[in-house]
């Protein structure tokens, strides 16, 4: 080839990857800083916006610097010179790091490499032929001495109305990782300011120990007016305090911000703490308060004990435990005729039940926040095998009550045979009580969130007296009417008429297992409904098998042919379709979230970014945190979400609505539901028009409740004004 | 045992006071200070009472003490306000063997080079005087009135770079800061960020 072809070929290829010059600045013979402009497309096409990178490389132990530099250094700056109808954003400023020369001299900048990143948005209508965007770019980067820097940089890219590709994803994808997010509700912690005369301390609670550990703040003075000495960070195990001296008296002090950053998931992250977080004082108190509670529990620990109570109470009256209810109003009825200490005995028993659930579950979420998950009260119910687990027992249960067998004890034969129905033994009201229980803590009730929440963010003993409390309110009414049976005269004369009762009540719970089947479904699909109802099927052949074969009448012989075909066929079923369950795959995507119904509201998916931009732009937000497993969400929404009043009020109103989906465990929405100090789902949040703290909804909600919450949230659509926070770096001109 | 309570915490207060650092803020009484300068000459800042006094903290290395010296803009300073009877006092806070650090008889050279006209070069190479004023920038700059008190404390002026084309689109707030104080008008911008090269102790 010779040597003019290949230029012109290069020159082609050049002209068809875009051109990039690169620049070096060179500081007595050592070179300092590689600069040069980078794009992340392979092309402009016309009208949509593309990002642009000012990459600079520095020479090792040189640094230049964040838009607030500390207590020396420049920001480094881009003086754009774009084609006609190009518009340039701001800069978009990676998380920088703390420098720290002579002492105690301290700056905020970038070792080894940093890409500072604008977005440019080219017009509409782009003549064709390659376009050169050119900038100048000037900065410090100091080690001892200081040298300022300067490169006239270009790069030239092709038009291209279909074929622009991604360029540079790994190098943009490295920095943006890099670039802070919008502090807000989602972000799972909280800020708290305090400006003092001589200093201005940022609180962050809610923070995981590691978070702590690694936290640094980085501060943001709005102008040079304001003159700040350098942060201190105080660490402690969930909080960290930064203490910024002050050293000049201005009407701009309350504009002094900053961005916080720590390790989260082995990543450093960084929030920029808008300044209207604390702008409305009530914001302010509201998030103080609540770490307040958090910090001090010493004399808001009975409180919450008798919140605990109280929500247990109510949970005997909450629609998830309704399908269970009927059982026991009808163990009750039963009861109506026995001895009173024997009738005592068994609501101790039950409430034994009870409490085993509920203290074993308290020890499960005290060990798996040890091991550092995120827990919340209905953590199990995230667990497919779970669901198929109390699918499978509370259909036993069913197949018990429609006299498809009979569980009898020995000593009990007699009166079986005697009676016309059967008595309830120790272990079935043991039994119940757990049952009882286990579907209970699908949902939580109105005080026991607030209750739970609390007792979630405490030391383990906490949580343990916390869960007994609940489990107390719970058992109470039981209690209270066993230990007096004179009470239940007025509850009907046992009779034959109890056999039908009992019957009614095996179709409520094969009701119950239809929800749960559903649940199943949601979580693993069709085929996992499938296999869930062959285990059943399986259960209900060896149920049948046991009511049979396995009574005291049968002949001993048949009766142990029976019992071996039962244990054979529950370990056939029970193996294959655990192992079936287990191979299906993990549904994907939202679960719940998308209606096809056209009128329904226009639910986006909650994620904690889209809450942050939303809220960042003054839009007024509902969200509902909801699962499958929670009845208490599903009924909220049927009665008073979709409703057409509702959905007219948020759409009118201009609402952001979200749904937070916790049927499976998402992270995210657990650290949320901590921030709000619940343990569980439902939570409803309005967010204000204009910024603000949310209004938190009650766990059981009327159609009036939200609509006034969406009213006052946003009074108007025209009144969602739109704020615009400044970004202003203190060290630019 | 009540007497002894007491004397031993009045004598722990006594024992720590050397300790306290005197805070550093406007209207503050400046820390006083000895240091030799370029010619041996030793200058205390409380001997300067009764006159206005501006501290210059100086690193002819540093870019950003370049571009006000490049362009005349510290000189002329110096040359108006010395003529006013103010006490100008440049000081060097760099410890020996850091850049900007020249033995005595060059940095005179230096000085007459550039044609500056402080009151006296002061050498502080152990940095406790710029630690006791908290001075990291070079330059950074202090105004002291005649009663002893700090009245402005910063940048030289407003705008942070290191471009000397700069310097006349500035507010200098050394300057106003002098103007204000002699006239007996309260100073606008008492205290800035200050901007420029870390000072190398």
């Amino acid at each position: 080839m010779t040597l003019p072809l290949r230029r012109l070929l290069l020159a082609l290829a050049l002209a068809l990857v875009g051109v990039v010059s690169a620049r070096a600045q060179t500081h007595q013979g050592l070179e300092l800083v590689q600069a040069e402009l980078v794009a992340d497309t392979t092309g402009i096409a016309p009208g949509r916006p593309f990002t642009v990178g000012l990459r600079l490389r520095m020479a090792k132990d040189w640094h230049t610097y964040w838009k607030y530099a500390g207590d020396f250094g420049l920001p480094t700056e881009i003086q754009w010179d774009l084609p006609a109808g190009f518009k340039a954003g701001t800069i978009q400023w990676p998380l920088p790091d703390r420098q720290v020369t002579g002492g105690d001299i301290v700056t905020f900048g970038y070792d080894g490499e940093v890409l500072l990143m604008t977005e440019i948005t080219p017009p509409a209508n782009v003549p064709g032929g390659p376009v050169t965007i050119q900038a100048k770019a000037s900065w410090l980067v100091c080690k001892e001495s200081c040298v300022p820097g300067e490169a006239d940089l270009k790069i030239t890219l092709p038009v291209s109305t279909g074929g622009a590709e991604l360029a540079n994803a790994e190098l943009f994808a490295k920095h943006r990782a890099q670039l802070p997010r919008t502090f807000g509700p989602a972000a799972g912690f909280s800020v708290s300011r305090t400006i003092a005369p001589k200093e201005i301390v940022f609180e962050f609670s809610g923070l995981q120990p590691g978070e702590a550990k690694s936290l640094d703040f980085y501060p943001l003075p709005p102008d040079a007016s304001v003159v700040i000495g350098d942060p201190i960070v105080e660490r402690s195990a969930g909080s960290a305090r930064v203490r910024i001296p002050l050293q000049s008296e201005s009407a701009a002090t309350d504009q002094i911000t900053g961005v916080v950053a720590f390790d989260r998931a082995n990543h450093r992250q960084g929030w920029q703490i808008p300044v209207a977080a604390f702008a409305p004082p009530r914001v302010a108190a509201a998030i103080t308060a609540s770490a307040a509670q958090t910090q001090a529990p010493g004399g808001s620990l009975f409180y919450f004990l008798c919140l605990g109570f109280l929500g247990g109470l109510i949970l005997n009256v909450m629609p998830c435990v309704l399908p269970v209810l009927s059982l026991k109003i009808f163990s009750f009825i039963q009861q109506a005729g026995e001895a009173p200490r024997r009738v005592f005995r068994l609501g101790l028993t039950y409430c034994a039940g009870i409490f085993t659930w509920f203290l074993g579950l308290a020890i499960l979420l005290v060990a798996l926040r040890a091991a550092g998950n995120e827990v919340g009260y209905a953590v199990q119910f995230q667990n497919p095998f779970f669901i198929v687990g109390l699918c499978a027992v509370v259909f036993v249960f069913a197949l018990n009550l429609l006299g498809v067998f009979e569980i009898i004890l020995p000593g009990e034969m007699q009166g079986k045979l005697a009676g016309a129905t059967s008595r309830e033994g120790y272990g079935g009201a043991y039994f119940q009580g757990l049952l009882v229980t286990v579907l209970a803590t699908s949902c939580t009730a109105p005080l026991l969130g607030a209750a739970l929440g609390f007792a979630l963010s405490q030391p383990g003993p906490i949580v343990l007296l916390m869960f007994a409390a609940v489990a107390l309110g719970m058992a109470s009414p039981v209690l209270l009417l066993t230990a007096r049976p004179g009470w239940m005269k007025y509850l009907p004369r046992p009779g034959a008429w109890m056999v039908r009762v009992k019957q009614i009540t095996g179709f409520v719970l094969l009701a119950t297992v239809l929800w749960l089947l559903w649940i199943v479904g949601q979580m693993r699909g069709v085929d996992a409904i499938i296999w869930c109802g062959a285990l059943l099927l399986g259960l209900a052949i060896a149920a049948w098998l046991f009511g049979a074969f396995v009574t005291p009448v049968s002949v001993p012989s048949t009766r142990r042919k029976a019992l071996v075909a039962i244990v054979l066929i529950l370990l056939a079923v029970g193996f294959v379709s655990i192992h079936e369950i287990a191979g299906t795959e993990k549904a994907a995507g939202p679960i719940s979230a998308v209606s096809s119904d056209p009128k329904a509201i226009a639910w986006e998916n909650f994620t904690p970014a889209r809450l942050d931009a939303a809220v960042g732009e003054g839009r007024p937000v509902f969200i509902d945190f909801t699962a499958d497993w929670c009845v208490n969400c599903k009924f909220n929404e049927r009665t008073a979400l979709e409703t057409d009043a509702v959905r007219a009020a948020l759409r009118d109103r201009g609402f952001l609505a979200l749904k937070g989906d916790w049927t499976r465990n998402d992270p995210d929405i657990t650290r949320i539901l901590k921030k709000f100090q619940r343990a569980g789902v439902p939570l409803y949040l309005v967010y204000p028009a204009g910024g603000g703290a949310p209004q938190v909804l009650p766990e059981l909600l009327t159609k009036q409740i939200v609509l006034d919450a969406l009213q006052a949230a946003a009074p108007a659509k025209t009144n969602s004004q739109k704020i615009t926070l400044t970004e202003r770096p203190a060290g630019a001109r | 045992m009540k007497k002894l309570a007491v004397f031993a915490l009045a004598a722990a207060c006594l024992a720590a006071a050397p300790f306290a650092r005197a805070e550093v803020a406007v209207g503050q009484p400046a820390p006083d200070f000895t240091l030799t300068d370029t010619n041996g000459r030793k200058h205390s800042l409380s001997s300067f009472k009764g006159k206005y006094v501006v501290l210059e903290w100086n690193n002819a290395d540093c870019p950003f003490v370049v571009k006000h010296y490049a362009s005349n803009n510290m000189q002329t300073l110096q040359k108006t306000y010395t003529g006013k009877g103010v006490i100008w006092l440049t000081i060097n806070s760099g410890a020996p063997g850091k850049d900007g650090v020249y033995p005595a008889a060059e940095l005179n050279k230096m000085t007459q080079a550039k044609g500056a006209a402080p009151t006296a070069y002061l050498l502080d190479g152990d940095g406790k005087v710029g630690k006791a004023y908290g001075a990291k920038n070079t330059p950074q700059m202090f105004v002291i009135t005649p009663e002893g008190k700090i009245a402005y404390m910063g940048a030289i002026d407003s705008i942070r770079s290191a471009n000397k084309d700069d310097v006349p689109k500035a507010t200098n707030y050394v300057k106003a800061a002098l103007d204000a104080t002699m006239e007996g008008k309260p100073v606008a911008t008492p205290v800035s960020q200050p901007y420029g090269c870390s000072v190398k102790y």
